[in-house]
């Protein structure tokens, strides 16, 4: 076998000496040279510190807007249904668009703290905690929509396969049952993986905690974490089992959300491009929510030397791929509903770009297509502002993109008699808009009591954790 | 329970309902709360009673939370206290009875449930209906429970109070009015108007009164027979002519302006059944036997839309081009008549443009032999009847498919001739007995200056209405369900009686009862009507012609034929107008309200019109021509379409130019005719029309009504200036400036070339019987049924067969069951008997105890109703961007499919939609919770859902949830026990009737296992009974919808049982499935419909136009 050459045995091709290729340098993932103890000051002090003025104003903002949601769904509860725009044949209207958008937002948290995980991106390390954040947050939103929407809610309960004196069960078969278990399972891995990551974190706060309050509140939370170095041999081995469970969970949530559709028989909605497109989506409109939330975050709390131009560079760049995916996405639907040469198909596609819902159609791919387009370019990605507002952008994309599969076909389906058209009220804007309250009534509280960074992950990464050099020259 | 009226009581209109906001606005209330609270008298001006209420409801149900709140409401059983006969709890009557009509008796067997009835369905004794009924009679067992109609009776009280005239009707007696009336009668110089009716009873009881010096008038809001009299004179018979069509005899029927399928004729039912038996086809070869329509009519009307032939006239020129048809029929019969055909020619100059459709027409009239018909709308004058009379008997028809008869009700006193008596002073008390000839003639008759001449005037009607407003007292007239009458159908040939399923619900006095009293008879009602009967010579008692409810006795007379050729000659005058006339306004019958009596019943305003699928509205319809017209006048007017990207490519323009986000926004115009007349009202664009019609509908926007009706449409009653003068000619259209939303169910018109209904020309269908296999989809794809494609029905049904397809798919057959299911359930819908009347519409909300909705919730796409009718236009013309004139209208009732892989079931999360071993798709209400998973996935879109608590709320109080009113509980009365009122929060759909299923079972395993238990001598768990004998026999079972419908139209059955009428429709060639090449299987399947057009006629198209659209769509290459 001495005849084959392996690469450790040519470490040094003869051709780098004469293309002399450019030094490789990781930018460092921590800027200006900080070291462990201005981590541990930053990120403790934002929790340590007096709460913000600004933080009291946005959080009773917050507060006011959650109490639509509340206020909407005690309507909704005592009156019926009816007091949304749903109609025969849109049976579906807002709920399942919001319930879609926000668990779809969910997917980049789990996609940074897992899959980046297990593809050991170091960048990872300053997102991931407030990405996971936003992941739990948005599945609780989500998780409002399936509830409330159903007409007797008091009974929804038998979705659960509860042992009953009837003897009945759910029925596995209905893509909706999927749904309860896929996103169940997915707010619990959620959360745990979430919470923790977070325990050496809380240890640190609960370490330095001053007030006895804190000592007990994050003591509680920290349960019992000594920096022992079984503690972190354990922490490490469940991270990387949870960030294992998780990783098809990314995959899985927004495949079973897109059976919902894709299961049914409508044209429009039975395409088995569903799936992939759908967790496309996902992370496309979850990487949008990240820098919409992490921006702000970044330039509020002094964090650049945290969150470099570097990570905001890879997320637009994951932004942009994910984007150009779902736009691809779309035309091929065209392709196959006019290859598929079923009228009833290529009318519902014709019908989404030309018909009745029209500008929603184009709202979503002006929003999803073409402003991801601008991120191809440097100088964008390293417009603050401008990445900010194209993020904002993508959210808009994504939500309209869920209301056009949802309503452009469900108000033209099958026979035309029965056509109809979708106009969401008052309560139905309302509760959706509430339901941006109560995220950021969730986060503000996350902001201000939890760790917004993992910070022994953020030191591992930064140069001094590798004092001798891990890489060979 | 009926809540006995409280104090404040008669809580319907607002003129006398005294409600505390009426209280608290009197100046004495006000003193007094001035003098008794001088502090707090302010607080009833800005507070509202009822936001009052409102506040304190939410802190009460607060306050009532934490524990008190948790009890279930307490319900009282009342038991019977001594059982009445022939009663077993749970267990239906039925009894015979009849529902008077303007158009004669219509035969009934009511439904009774514990001594409320609740479902009418026609008596088949009465063979001419077939025991159908008409969307009326379905609709009328909801008047019985009208909260709104009058709840006794009253006495008006009229009160002046500062320039502001109030009217509150205060409770009396009845027998206290009855008692005041004889009072006054005795005085002399009585005068009664009333509504026409079949009523021998009342036709004897006038009689008698007309010897006391009672002066007797009548009167109907809608005048369908005054051209009887007038022929009747021209034809030498002393009594009112009548021509009674028998259309089974007929193979040519030309339709002039006349909608005899429709509800604008009397005797349409007996008109359907028998015209639509002519166009049966039970054989591809029988297509060639069917039965031809022509249809010359302004208006397009349901009978239009079966039509083979269709011309769309004006109403005015209808005579001329009868004259041009007639001269047409002339130049053959009688060659040598030259006068007479130049007579005809010259006044059928005016539709000259028409002479080759009219040429070959009338060829094809003649070559029918005898078997051919004319038939002339009732709104048109008497010599245009005459004429028609003249025709028929040119075309040997007479006595063959139509036979002209007197009527025995000699012809009474008009209306006018009462004013004038009036005015001469004859009359001191003045009764008005049924009908609302106040409300009906508000444009041409001075109600005022009458109240002025007359001393009494007493109403005896239905509800408190605009004639009851004139009077000063009201007798509440009892429901034909709580009152006792004899009577004649529209043919005169039956006599069937009116019995009472209920004692009167309130003190409410029958016509019959009042006239009896009046005649100072103190007999009791049914007395009355038996010894009549009695006397009248009947060969059967009374007992078995009540158990009967039809006893067949001829009270018309042939007429002697008249040869009319010289009277004609002379007498016929030009006064047909030309294609350049103005516009006409044609004023018909309200499809939701009839006259006006049905305003205020929620079942018919919420039942879409057939054609143009509104509901709760009536409008000014229009010709697309017309719009044009108006548009380029008006060019604000927003009436047609926009071109837009799509439908220049499709057919989509007019749901996108008319609806605005789902909402048909119709501009409101100002029409007037001469003598100032003027209403205003929205305006529709219906394809089909004539080009200068106008059609507005009577009966609608009434004001004194009730809570239903209060706002449903508009009146055109004021355009009338004469009682029987139903065309009139246009002044001026405009527009004021304001739209109206109207609740549309239907948005698009058009198949979009889908092959939804699947239609072929006679001529194509003897040649090619399988063309309805050969569309859609499925015909592109391998047979769904794989390998066993060609397994008879049987198999198909009791299996689940596999095809070839190599997924595993869940096996629902009984085989895989613990009970077999012994019978397989399913329904052929024959599309080629379909007229569209919409009775099925009706007669399943009846029988399945479906909510109305309102108007509002019809505008948002959430009406409940299980059974609909789909209405799709089809045309030659096919530009997207304008809405065609000429089309062909095709129906088709869709319900639950019952599918055999049903796409609901697989997507409930809760099993609450589940497959039953006999194939019947069962909805378990008390398992759903309301994903409305199930009617997204339906293809066919069928399921509704329960947005709000329909049945518990009030409609128009919806959005208030628990806050807000409850409904009324007398319309609860009228519910079909036998089937659960469903709450807010669930789906429906229809059932197939599965409680009518069940009964038939019940019935059947009863009557097995008595005769098992006679033959063994055993009981119980020893029995042993054979498939056969717990087999429900073919026929049993008949769905609400196939009952009512008069063409028979609907096949319900078993398909396990190859000899079921079901099966042997479902092997007929014609039979397909919906959206087949989704491989749902419905149990439900179409037979597809077949046109018999006349290939020498100048708009013969070889296919029907839906077909020519699917064509053009499937095969675009073909061009």
């Amino acid at each position: 076998m001495s005849t084959v050459k392996t690469v450790s045995d040519q470490a040094d091709p003869a051709i780098l000496g004469k293309i002399k290729p450019a030094p490789w340098i990781d930018k460092p993932l921590v800027e200006n040279k900080r070291n462990f103890h201005w981590v541990t000051e930053k990120i403790c002090g934002i929790v340590e510190r007096k709460t913000p003025v600004w933080w009291w104003w946005c959080f009773i903002l917050a507060l006011c807007i959650a109490s639509f949601t509340g206020m909407g769904l005690v309507y909704l509860v005592s009156t019926g249904v009816g007091v949304w725009g749903n109609n025969n044949p849109v049976n579906w209207g807002w709920a399942i668009v919001n319930f879609v958008f926000w668990i779809g937002i969910g997917h980049a948290g789990t996609l940074i703290s897992a899959v980046l995980c297990l593809l050991k991106q170091k960048w990872r390390t300053s997102i991931n905690r407030a990405s996971e954040a936003m992941t739990v947050f948005a599945v609780l939103c989500a998780g409002i929509f399936p509830l409330f929407h159903v007409g007797r809610v008091w009974f929804a309960w038998w979705l659960f396969p509860l042992p009953n004196s009837n003897a009945i069960w759910p029925q596995f078969r209905s893509p909706l049952e999927w749904d309860v278990f896929a996103v169940s399972t997915y707010a619990t891995v959620s959360i745990l993986f979430w919470y923790m990551g977070m325990i050496p974190d809380l240890a640190v706060i609960r370490d330095r905690a001053k007030e006895t309050w804190r000592k007990y509140f994050y003591g509680v939370l920290s349960m019992g974490w000594r920096n022992a170095n079984n503690h972190w041999r354990n922490f490490e081995m469940a991270y990387l089992l949870l960030a294992g469970l998780s990783t098809p969970l990314v995959l899985s949530v927004h495949t079973i959300v897109s059976f919902d559709f894709a299961v049914a028989n409508l044209p429009g909605w039975h395409t088995t491009i569903f799936p992939p497109y759908f967790v496309a989506g996902a992370i496309f409109s979850g990487f949008g929510m990240v820098l919409t939330l992490l921006l702000p975050l970044r330039s509020l709390f002094g964090l650049h030397d945290l969150i470099t131009q570097g990570h905001i560079d890879n997320i637009c760049k994951i932004t942009l791929a994910t984007g150009t995916m779902v736009g691809y996405a779309y035309s091929m639907e065209f392709f196959i509903a006019w290859y598929g040469a079923n009228s009833y198909e290529s009318f519902a596609f014709i019908n989404r770009a030309f018909g009745n819902y029209w500008w929603a159609y184009w709202v979503m791919v002006s929003c999803n297509v073409i402003s991801p387009q601008l991120f191809w370019f440097k100088k964008i990605r390293e417009n603050t502002p401008l990445v900010w507002i194209i993020s904002i952008f993508v959210n808009i994309g994504m939500w309209f993109e869920r209301f056009v599969i949802a309503n452009t076909t469900l108000s033209r389906d099958f026979l035309p008699s029965s056509w109809g058209y979708y106009s969401p009220t008052v309560v139905d804007i309302f509760t959706f808009a509430g339901t941006f309250g109560f995220f950021s009534v969730l986060f503000l509280l996350f902001i201000r009591f939890l760790p917004l960074m993992p910070m022994a992950e953020v030191k591992m990464v930064m140069p001094q954790a590798d004092p001798h050099g891990s890489k060979k020259h | 329970m009926i809540q006995e009226n409280k104090d404040t009581s008669s809580d319907s209109g607002k003129m006398y309902w005294k409600s505390l906001n009426d209280y608290a606005e009197s100046p004495q209330f006000r003193t007094w709360v001035e003098n008794e609270f001088p502090n707090g008298a302010s607080l009833f001006e800005d507070t509202q009673r009822r936001s009052f209420m409102k506040l304190m409801a939410a802190s009460f149900g607060l306050a009532g939370l934490g524990f008190s709140g948790c009890r279930r409401p307490e319900h009282e059983i009342l038991p019977y206290g001594k059982s009445p006969e022939e009663l077993i709890p749970g267990v239906p009557n039925y009894y015979a009875t009849a529902m008077p009509t303007t158009a004669g008796y219509l035969p009934l067997i009511v439904e009774s449930h514990e001594g409320r009835p609740t479902k009418i369905e026609g008596n088949p004794s009465y063979v001419p209906f077939g025991g159908s009924t008409d969307i009326y009679a379905q609709a009328s067992v909801l008047n019985l429970y009208d909260p709104d109609r009058a709840r006794g009776s009253f006495q008006k009280e009229q009160k002046t109070l500062a320039g502001n005239t109030s009217i509150r009707w205060k409770k009396i007696q009845s027998d206290s009015i009855l008692s005041m009336l004889n009072d006054w009668s005795s005085s002399g110089k009585v005068a009664i108007l009333a509504d026409s009716s079949y009523s021998l009873a009342r036709q004897e009881l006038v009689g008698k009164l007309q010897d006391k010096g009672v002066l007797w008038a009548e009167f109907d809001s809608v005048d369908s027979i005054s051209f009887e009299s007038e022929l009747a004179a021209k034809l030498n018979s002393k009594r009112p002519v009548r021509a009674i069509p028998k259309l089974k005899n007929a193979s040519r029927v030309l339709s002039l302006d006349c909608d005899f399928m429709g509800n604008r004729e009397p005797y349409s039912l007996a008109n359907s059944r028998s015209f639509m038996s002519g166009r049966k086809v039970n054989k591809p070869k029988d297509s060639l036997k069917m039965n031809r329509l022509y249809s010359v009519e302004a208006d397009m009307t349901i009978t239009g839309g079966v039509a083979d032939h269709r011309l769309r006239l004006e109403s005015s020129r209808m005579k001329s081009f009868l004259c041009l048809l007639g001269a047409e029929i002339l130049k053959t019969k009688t060659k040598n008549d030259t006068a007479l055909i130049k007579k005809f020619s010259d006044l059928g100059k005016g539709t000259s443009e028409h002479l080759n459709w009219a040429r070959i027409c009338a060829k094809d009239l003649l070559s029918a032999n005898g078997k051919s018909l004319i038939l002339a709308g009732n709104h048109l004058d008497a010599e245009t009847h005459l004429i028609v009379y003249f025709l028929n008997g040119l075309l040997g028809s007479l006595d063959k498919t139509v036979s002209y008869v007197t009527q025995p009700f000699s012809s009474n006193l008009g209306l006018q001739d009462l004013v004038s008596s009036i005015n001469d002073g004859n009359v001191d008390t003045l009764i008005m007995l049924g009908g609302n000839p106040v409300h009906a003639t508000s444009g041409f008759i001075d109600w005022e200056d009458i109240s002025q001449k007359v001393e009494n005037t007493v109403r005896i009607g239905f509800s408190i209405d605009e004639s009851s407003q004139f009077c000063d007292y009201h007798i509440g007239c009892s429901h034909y369900l709580e009152s006792w009458d004899l009577g004649l159908t529209w043919d005169c040939t039956s006599v069937i009686p009116i019995q009472p399923l209920i004692a009167p619900l309130f003190d409410t006095k029958s016509d019959i009862e009042c006239l009896l009293s009046l005649s100072g008879d103190s007999n009791s009602s049914h007395d009355y009507i038996q010894s009549l009967f009695e006397k009248n010579g009947a060969s059967i008692t009374f007992k078995d012609f009540l158990r009967l409810g039809v006893f067949k006795k001829d009270y018309t007379n042939k007429l002697k034929a008249e040869d009319l050729r010289s009277y004609l000659q002379e007498n016929l005058k030009p006064s047909v107008s030309d294609a350049n006339a103005n516009f006409e306004v044609l004023l018909v019958p309200d499809f939701h309200a009839l006259d006006g009596s049905f305003i205020n019943n929620g079942w018919m305003q919420e039942c879409p019109h057939p054609i143009t699928k509104l509901t709760w509205d009536n409008a000014l319809l229009i010709s697309p021509k017309m719009a044009k017209e108006l548009e380029s006048k008006f060019p604000d007017i927003g009436l047609l379409p926009k071109p837009t990207l799509l439908n220049q490519t499709g057919e989509i323009a007019p749901d996108n130019a008319v609806f605005e986000n789902g909402y048909q926004k119709s501009p409101v115009v100002e029409l007037s005719v001469a003598g100032g007349k003027k209403i205003a009202a929205p305006l529709y664009v219906q394809p089909g029309l004539a080009d200068k019609t106008v059609v507005a509908s009577l009966g609608m926007g009434r004001k004194n009504t009730g809570r239903v009706g209060c706002e449903a449409g508009f009146d055109s009653y004021p355009l009338l200036s004469k009682q029987d003068t139903r065309v009139l000619p246009v002044l001026e259209i405009k527009p004021i400036g304001s739209y109206k939303i109207l609740a549309n169910t239907q948005e698009h018109w058009s198949m979009e070339g889908r092959a939804i209904i699947r239609e072929a020309n006679a001529e194509k269908y003897s040649k090619n019987q399988d063309f309805a296999t050969q569309m859609g989809a499925e015909s592109h794809s391998p047979p769904i049924w794989g390998k066993d494609q060609d397994t008879d029905l049987a198999f198909k049904s009791t299996t689940t067969p596999r095809g070839n397809s190599s997924y595993e798919h869940p096996d629902h057959t009984y085989e895989k069951s613990e009970t077999h299911g012994i019978h397989q359930w399913g329904m052929a819908i024959d599309l080629n008997q379909c007229t569209g009347c919409s009775a099925c519409v009706v007669a399943c909300q009846s029988e399945n105890n479906i909510p109305i909705v309102g108007k509002d919730q019809v505008l948002r796409g959430r009406e409940m109703h299980w059974m609909r009718l789909d209405r799709y236009y089809s045309s030659a013309e096919r530009n997207g961007d304008e809405i065609p004139s000429d089309v062909q209208v095709s129906f088709q009732g869709v319900a639950c499919m019952h599918c055999e892989t049903a796409p609901c079931e697989s997507v409930c999360p809760v099993n609450a939609t589940v497959h039953d071993e006999e194939g019947l798709n069962a909805m378990a209400y008390n398992r759903c919770v309301g994903t409305r998973y199930c009617a997204n996935n339906c293809p066919y879109k069928v399921r509704r859902f329960n947005f709000f608590d329909w049945n518990k709320r009030d409609i128009n109080q919806l959005y208030q949830g628990p806050l807000g009113d409850k409904n009324d509980s007398l319309p609860a009365m009228g519910k079909n026990p036998d089937v659960t009122v469903r709450m807010r929060g669930v789906m429906e759909k229809c059932t197939y009737c599965v409680q009518r299923i069940q009964e038939a079972k019940i019935r059947v395993k009863v009557k097995a296992q008595r005769n098992a238990n006679l033959a063994t001598g055993n009981d119980g768990a020893d029995l042993k009974l054979s498939t056969q004998d717990i087999k429900v026999p073919d026929g049993t079972i008949r769905p609400a919808c196939q009952q009512v419908c008069p063409s028979d139209g609907v096949a319900f059955g078993d398909l396990s049982d190859p000899n079921s009428r079901v099966s042997q429709l479902k092997n007929d060639p014609r039979d397909y499935a919906v959206l087949g090449y989704l491989n749902t299987r419905p149990r439900t399947s179409y037979l597809a419909k077949v046109r018999n057009p006349n290939p020498a006629m100048p708009d013969f198209s070889d296919s029907p136009h839906s077909y020519r659209e699917y064509h053009d769509k499937a095969y675009p290459s073909h061009h």
